[in-house]
């Protein structure tokens, strides 16, 4: 058994006996999937490793998972609760992401359950790092530990107001942060839960984001439009994405050479490369959590979350 | 009127719904170009991304609206009341938004880029990350009062140019917000939170800052000329050839600030925690610097002639070259 397997065991011995067991469940069902199950006898059923499997297959970073989990709890109605339960798994899977785990201190995490009893002081402040987007001030502090390419080495030195603006002139600022979203968390299906993380996330953020996570053009083209291809109003997106990346283009990607976009179309519109995009035609990337938000189960459990109104929920995004 | 109906009569050609009562209605993605909705009634409704160009809603009822991601172009929406509407990611470039009632209002990322926004109730509302470049905020005597931002949350925003002439952004968040070249002429802003906030060659000039929290704010060349900071706290401000003449600086903390360059002729800077600041080649001539700390301050070349500073605390100063009070050159 290799030693990633051995601390994944042992990681899911130590939650099964723990008496949180389904709210644990819960919560990372929650964090993978977007999708909020109540009936405790569906939870009971579902394996805590292929969970915490599939939750660091969707999070190659530490951070992600932290930050996956702090959303998900941030956004149940007893946030409290399921941000010790958070604080409590964090604590644990950072041995599954660090091999020497004294790089990172998180020694002897409590039990959960006692970390999630209501009356516990645990509950009584809550972690603040919640879903609240990472202040646009904190840009630059974020791009410090990135170091791949130009693009990500230069990303704190453009003016993202200026793309900001540009991108807003130049496409409907919601599309475009749904979009946005979509290509950065594409495992993510559209519901509730996805609504909620789209509206806590700046527009300035998701950009700063997605000119991270696309090292050159070619890639943020390639990426998008797979987005753009999920999309039922595909035209409707199309144009948004073609709007947003024009711009980056010209303000991130191209800033260096005067371009790259702008000189492809330029070609393309004298028939020079014989390459149109089309977006409906684009290889359709199937998502792979396929989750209609018809079937999220609105009851009115304790901790049912979904407030949002369900007319909007049944339109295509 | 059901929605079916509604959407039939314009489908139809019809565009006057004027005083019409459509509370409540779920119109998602509805292409409603030009409509005329003047004194109409949607309060409550669901327009999220519809499409409402250059439609009127004049005087109209839109409480607890959600409009979230709806194209308004170019609206007339002067009047209206959008008390707690919801109009995150919306586009209202160009909109004209007169006299409208945005209290508790979400703008969250909106596109407000040239709308008019002239004697607008905008206190309590959300606005984090909205573009307000070039919208029209100006306040014009016995006609349009300066904007009410009073509690709002405008962090990240970008006012950009913008002329707040006599705006009330007291206790407004302005966290990160680009305030650059902005005229907040006679703004009030106390209490407000500019944390972070480009105000660089912004027009501050007779505004009210008083506690206002200016840390790590961007001043660089900014106007505060007579303008009140008493008990701001501007630590770690960035005011390379900043004017403060005559302001009021009365308790204020500017630690470790760099204000080179600047002017502060005759300002009051009395009681005021300037440790660590950075004032070299600046202008402080007759000021008041009655028991300032100026403890670990650059004073390289400044000018201080007939400055009130008998009582300051100078311990660990640079004053190399400094002009004291006297009319001395420190050596």
């Amino acid at each position: 058994m290799s030693n990633q397997a051995a601390v994944l065991t042992e990681i899911v011995q130590e939650l099964e006996q723990d008496p949180q067991i389904i709210r644990i469940k819960k919560l990372l069902l929650l964090s993978c999937t977007g999708h909020w199950e109540s009936d405790n006898n569906k939870i009971t059923l579902l394996d805590t490793s292929r969970l915490i499997h599939r939750l660091r297959g969707l999070s190659p970073k530490m951070e992600i998972v932290e930050k996956r989990l702090r959303q998900a709890a941030a956004y149940l109605n007893k946030p409290m609760v399921y941000d010790a339960i958070a604080t409590a798994l964090i604590n644990k899977f950072t041995r599954l992401y660090y091999s020497d785990t004294s790089k990172y201190p998180a020694a002897s995490p409590p039990s959960l359950s006692k970390l999630s009893h209501p009356n516990s002081p645990a509950n009584g402040e809550r972690t603040q790092l919640s879903f609240q987007a990472p202040p646009s001030a904190d840009l630059a502090a974020s791009a410090v530990q990135k170091s791949p390419s130009n693009i990500q080495r230069n990303l704190r030195n453009y003016d993202w107001f200026e793309v900001r603006t540009e991108v807003m002139r130049a496409t409907n600022p919601m599309r475009v942060k749904v979009l946005i979203f979509f290509t950065l968390e594409p495992q993510n299906n559209f519901n509730a839960y996805t609504w909620a993380s789209i509206k806590s996330e700046l527009l300035d953020r998701l950009l700063y984001r997605l000119c991270e996570a696309c090292s050159n053009l070619p890639l943020l083209e390639e990426r998008v439009h797979k987005t753009v291809s999920r999309f039922p109003e595909a035209d409707d997106y199309a144009q948004t994405a073609q709007g947003m990346l024009r711009v980056l283009d010209r303000l991130v990607y191209g800033a260096e050479d005067g371009g790259a976009m702008g000189q492809r179309l330029e070609l393309e519109a004298f028939g020079a490369t014989g390459h149109v995009p089309d977006f409906k035609t684009f290889d359709v990337a199937e998502p792979k959590v396929r989750l209609n938000p018809n079937e999220l189960e609105l009851d009115d459990s304790e901790e049912s979350m979904f407030v949002m109104d369900d007319a909007f929920t049944r339109t295509s995004i | 009127m059901d929605a079916k109906e509604f959407l039939q009569r314009y489908q139809s050609g019809d565009r006057d719904f004027s005083g019409v009562n459509l509370g409540g209605l779920k119109l998602i993605r509805a292409d409603l170009v030009e409509i005329n909705l003047t004194g109409a009634d949607l309060s409550k409704g669901n327009l999220i991304l519809a499409y409402l160009n250059r439609a009127i809603f004049r005087g109209a009822n839109l409480e607890h609206i959600k409009l979230s991601g709806a194209n308004l172009d170019r609206a007339n929406l002067s009047s209206a009341n959008l008390s707690d509407a919801d109009l995150h990611g919306a586009r209202l470039e160009g909109a004209d938004l007169r006299n409208a009632n945005l209290a508790l209002a979400t703008l969250t990322d909106a596109n407000l880029i040239e709308a008019d926004i002239r004697n607008v109730n905008l206190s309590g509302s959300i606005g984090r990350g909205a573009c307000l470049r070039g919208a029209n905020f100006r306040e014009e005597k016995r006609v349009y009062q300066g904007a009410n931002f009073r509690g709002a949350d405008f962090s990240f925003a970008d006012f950009q140019g913008a002329d707040l002439t006599g705006a009330d952004l007291t206790r407004a968040n302005l966290t990160g917000a680009n305030l650059s070249e902005c005229c907040l002429f006679g703004a009030n802003l106390t209490e407000a939170d500019l944390s972070g906030a480009r105000l660089n060659k912004a027009i501050l000039t007779e505004g009210n800052l008083t506690q206002a929290v200016l840390v790590k704010a961007d001043l660089t060349a900014a106007r505060l000329e007579r303008s009140q900071l008493t008990r701001a706290n501007l630590n770690g401000s960035f005011g390379q050839m900043i004017l403060m003449s005559e302001a009021k600086l009365m308790e204020a903390t500017a630690r470790k600030a760099d204000w080179s360059y600047g002017r502060l002729t005759r300002a009051d800077l009395s009681r005021a925690d300037l440790t660590g600041i950075n004032l070299s080649q600046a202008d402080l001539i007759d000021a008041f610097l009655t028991r300032t700390v100026l403890k670990d301050s650059n004073l390289t070349k400044v000018l201080m002639n007939r400055a009130e500073m008998s009582s300051a605390n100078l311990m660990g100063a640079n004053l190399f070259c400094a002009t004291m009070p006297d009319g001395s050159i420190y050596r």
